[in-house]
């Protein structure tokens, strides 16, 4: 292999699934932040 | 080479748009957002310099010689949530930015219009918090921490409250953006195993952030609703306990210390292979040491409310699990120190900065272990023992990471070399003038001075003063660093070749330097002898 | 070298020895003091000792970790033609660097949690001492001694007028001249300080009435936050009658460095006659009420003290 592939081929489906787990890693982690903020108020009220 | 590569990158394909206010203000390029970010830290690392120096400045000899004592507070907390805030956090989302997608072979990072929003969003939350240094009632100055009652009590509160919303949400979108981009965008055979160390080191910072700012958000809101809409969440006279905002704050406060600190610790992971010419040791210890410190941040919090009257087993609990961290903190050390054993080390100005930041952050992590230490902390908790302990670990440790990144990666940002020569002046006199700074400070401490304080008893005054000539040759001295840099990315004749170091692997090193305007757009090929850590077995 | 020079030497470093180890000689501050003091109750030893010990575990990792990382700048460099090696794991190492560190961890842990344990025993004490705190200045109210209730022996505690004056931004006073005796007390100095007997095991209640802040005489070994709506409590047992100095350590405000906090110790014998003229002023003022109640402690400081106060 004197001249090694510098790039490799991109299909459709390959852009398709990274838009996907993209839209999938940000709700799940918009869902963590929201919850932590909510979480600050809970404690303090339980623990008055 | 396939068809579809470009979907959506229909435009500015070639190069960068022209006009400045679309390639700067509009801009949804990696590279130019971490240029921003990187900018906006150096403007703001220079603001809370100059508070830093005026309090120096006062310090300088017992007896008040140039302001009213509140202005000094106001001083001392302005020139924390400046540096925190404003530069060392913003500094590394920005070397993220650029860096990241670079180093696991993606076009751009996940979510490019996001990244503009995250960081605009920042000039605009600092032009509010330094605003109310301008106005009738001042700036704040109940401390950065923000105890209440005390920050009630402050007229700009509401003022620095949103400026921190503001913050927190540019934070929390930088930190979704760079987790989506690590998750999703590596180029097929970047392994996660694979990933440099500095990559690591932000996707586990990142969740930090997710699970953090979110839990200030939370609690400076609280504060916003005790003065302004008469709830009692603090207040005492209310029913309300102002030692559960200390709980919720360092919840926040503890994980953010070491925000500061993992990418520091990534880049550091980075810089000493690359000049000593051989892998990096124990590579998967470091990441697992990363995430174990991570994980145990969530759990040290009231090492910093030691003093409020824990209940016994609180302290001893978390004087147990704070002296944890020293193990993963060590392994860290040990690491490093064999990655240079049996290499070929040369001494360029990142290494020279590196090698600084292994003993001296080392130093601010003993000071941290004798501080864990709870009947000791009895004596040094809000004395200067603690705040020379905290600037080792921010100035030499985040701080000192920082400047070594950006001597390491300058040339590939700029395509120039920087003048080694100049490189080298700026690290002997930051690193001598540093120790001058913060080393007595110990002592200070030690003996009985505490913290936030505008003057104080002529037994200090000795090395007060030195402390403070101490502080203003520091900061001269970024003077050169700022010469370097426009000198760097301007002026040098010398221009930079795409691998720039000898020693240096990785995915950024093999695009061109300078780093065009779109890399990438097309994965790359991996070859796991040209990545850093291609070959893991341990 | 002469036997001046071995004396000089010597002298020089017993001088340094002190400044790292002074004992309870020096109870407040001294320039160019080094390391944190011995204190003069029968706990300050334990942060005292926990700090030496700590250190000189820090020093000796100090050296052998820094030791190392200069033998491999040394040994290691390409200038030397070092030729780098290509192994990146070591397990045996590994396994080393994670115990050792265990093993001094758990010994620290051990040391601290007995001082933590006696520190928090504040039962069986001889006396009670109310301590609040406010901006910007202490209060102290004598709640018991020796199993008898006190009432009315309390006070305020503030700068005095000396470093008051002094410390005003340009006054033109010099810092320097603020003496008591031959010591400098510029800021460390009050106007009516809090007066104990020593060999009593004495109990603070530690709050605040407006903001937090921080109690803290370093020769007692411990600070404790003064907390608006909470009590706190701590205890000491003062071993030799002396001045002891200290100051608030929580940000509370402008004149947070300005609120100083000043601990007599006296001799058993010598307090319980200054509790008897205590006792006797505040008596004097309640047969005349109008007169001077003002002048040992003002109204609203009366009221706020009494919860704790009572019972």
């Amino acid at each position: 292999m004197a001249q090694p592939k510098m790039q490799q081929a991109v299909t459709d489906q390959f852009d398709a699934d990274r838009r996907k787990g993209v839209r999938r890693t940000v709700t799940i982690l918009v869902v963590i932040v929201a919850a932590f903020f909510l979480v600050s108020f809970v404690q303090i009220m339980l623990m008055k | 080479m396939s068809h579809a590569a470009t979907h959506d990158q229909h435009d500015d394909h070639h190069g960068a748009p022209k006009s400045f206010f679309q390639r700067w203000c509009m801009s949804t390029n990696h590279k130019d957002i971490g240029t921003l970010y990187l900018v906006f830290a150096l403007v703001m690392f220079f603001i809370g310099g100059s508070f830093a120096m005026l309090i120096r400045a006062e310090l300088f000899t017992p007896g008040m010689q140039l302001m009213q004592p509140y202005f000094f507070n106001q001083l001392t907390t302005m020139h924390a949530l400046v540096m925190i805030f404003g530069a060392i956090m913003p500094a590394f989302v920005g070397l993220g930015n650029w860096m990241i997608p670079l180093m696991v072979g993606a076009p751009d990072m996940a979510l490019p219009r996001m990244n503009n929003l995250s960081f605009w969003i920042l000039p605009f939350a600092f032009t509010l918090l330094l605003s109310t240094l301008f106005m009738a009632g001042g700036g704040p100055a109940g401390g950065w921490t923000m105890y209440p009652p005390l920050s009630l009590q402050s007229d700009s509160l509401a003022y620095v409250v949103f400026a921190i919303h503001l913050m927190g949400i540019s934070s929390i979108m930088g930190a979704i953006n760079i987790i989506a981009t690590i998750l999703n965008m590596r180029a097929p055979g970047m392994d996660l195993l694979k990933m440099p160390v500095f990559v690591w080191s932000w996707l586990i910072t990142a969740f930090l952030l997710i699970a953090v700012m979110p839990v200030l958000a939370g609690a400076v809101t609280m504060l916003l609703t005790d003065k302004y809409f008469g709830t009692n969440f603090f207040n005492p006279g209310g029913g309300g306990d102002p030692v559960l905002f200390q709980h919720i704050f360092w919840f926040f406060g503890h994980p953010e210390v070491y925000i500061m600190i993992l990418p520091a610790f990534g880049i550091i992971s980075e810089i000493i292979p690359t000049f000593a010419r051989k892998p990096i040791f124990g590579y998967k210890a470091m990441v697992f040491a990363i995430a174990s410190i991570a994980f145990l941040s969530f759990i040290v919090w009231a090492h910093h409310m030691f003093a409020v009257g824990l209940p016994m087993g609180a302290e001893i609990f978390f004087m147990y699990a704070t002296m944890l961290i020293a193990v993963p903190t060590g392994v860290k050390v040990f690491n490093w120190v064999s990655t240079m054993w049996g290499g070929s080390m040369t001494f360029e100005t990142p290494m020279l900065f590196a090698i600084a930041f292994v003993i001296l952050f080392t130093i601010g992590g003993f000071s941290g272990l004798m501080l864990a230490l709870v009947p000791a902390d009895f004596q040094y908790h809000d004395t200067y023992f603690v705040v020379a302990h905290f600037h080792y670990v921010l100035v030499t440790g985040a701080l000192f990471a920082i400047i070594a990144a950006t001597y390491y990666w300058l040339p590939k940002w700029s395509g120039r070399m920087y003048s080694e020569f100049w490189g080298k002046v700026h690290f002997w006199n930051s690193v001598i003038w540093v120790n001058v700074l913060f080393f007595p400070q110990h002592f200070l401490g030690l003996a009985g001075m505490p913290r936030r304080i505008p003057d104080y008893n002529v037994a200090f005054a000795n090395f007060n003063m030195i402390s403070s000539i101490g502080g203003f040759l520091f900061g001269a001295s970024q003077l050169i660093f700022l010469g370097v840099l426009i000198h760097g990315v301007w002026f040098s004749k010398k221009k930079a070749t795409d691998r720039v170091w000898e020693g240096a692997k990785g995915l950024e090193w093999t695009v061109p330097s300078p780093a065009p305007h779109h890399t990438f757009e097309v994965p790359p090929v991996i070859h796991d002898d040209e990545l850093a850590h291609g070959h893991v077995n341990d | 070298m002469t036997s001046g020079g071995i004396r000089r030497s010597f002298t020089a470093w017993a001088a340094l020895a002190l400044a790292l180890f002074g004992g309870a000689a020096q109870a407040n501050p001294h320039p160019y003091q080094l390391n944190m003091q011995r204190g003069v109750s029968t706990w300050s030893q334990v942060p005292y000792d926990l700090n030496n010990i700590s250190l000189g575990v820090c020093v000796v990792i100090g050296i052998l970790v820094f030791g190392a990382m200069f033998i491999a700048m040394f040994r290691f460099r390409k200038s030397r033609g070092a030729v780098a090696e290509k192994w990146s794991h070591n397990t045996m190492l590994e396994i080393v660097w994670t115990t050792v560190p265990v093993i001094i961890l758990i010994v620290l842990a051990y040391l601290a949690t007995g001082g933590i344990t006696s520190w928090s025993d504040t039962t069986g004490s001889q006396m009670t001492v109310k301590v609040t705190g406010y901006q910007w200045k202490w209060r102290y109210d004598y709640v018991d001694y020796l199993g008898k209730p006190i009432s009315k022996v309390g006070f305020m505690s503030k700068l005095d007028t000396l470093s008051d004056q002094t410390r005003q931004l340009g006054s033109g006073m010099d810092p320097y001249k603020v003496m008591t005796g031959d010591e400098n007390t510029y800021l460390l100095n009050v106007d009516k300080p809090l007066v104990v007997p020593v060999d009593t095991k004495i109990r603070f209640v530690i709050t605040g009435a407006d903001v937090i802040h921080s109690w803290w005489v370093p020769a007692l070994g411990w600070k404790l936050d003064a907390i608006p709506g909470i009590i706190n409590a701590a205890w000491t047992n003062i071993t030799v009658p002396g001045t002891y100095r200290g100051q608030c350590a929580e940000l509370c405000g402008q004149d947070h460095g300005f609120m100083p906090i000043v601990v007599v110790a006296k001799s058993k014998a010598d307090f319980a006659k200054w509790l008897a003229e205590q006792e006797a002023q505040s008596a004097a003022p309640a047969a005349a009420p109008a007169a001077a109640s003002t002048a040992a402690a003002p109204a609203s400081a009366q009221t706020a003290a009494a919860p704790a106060t009572a019972k």
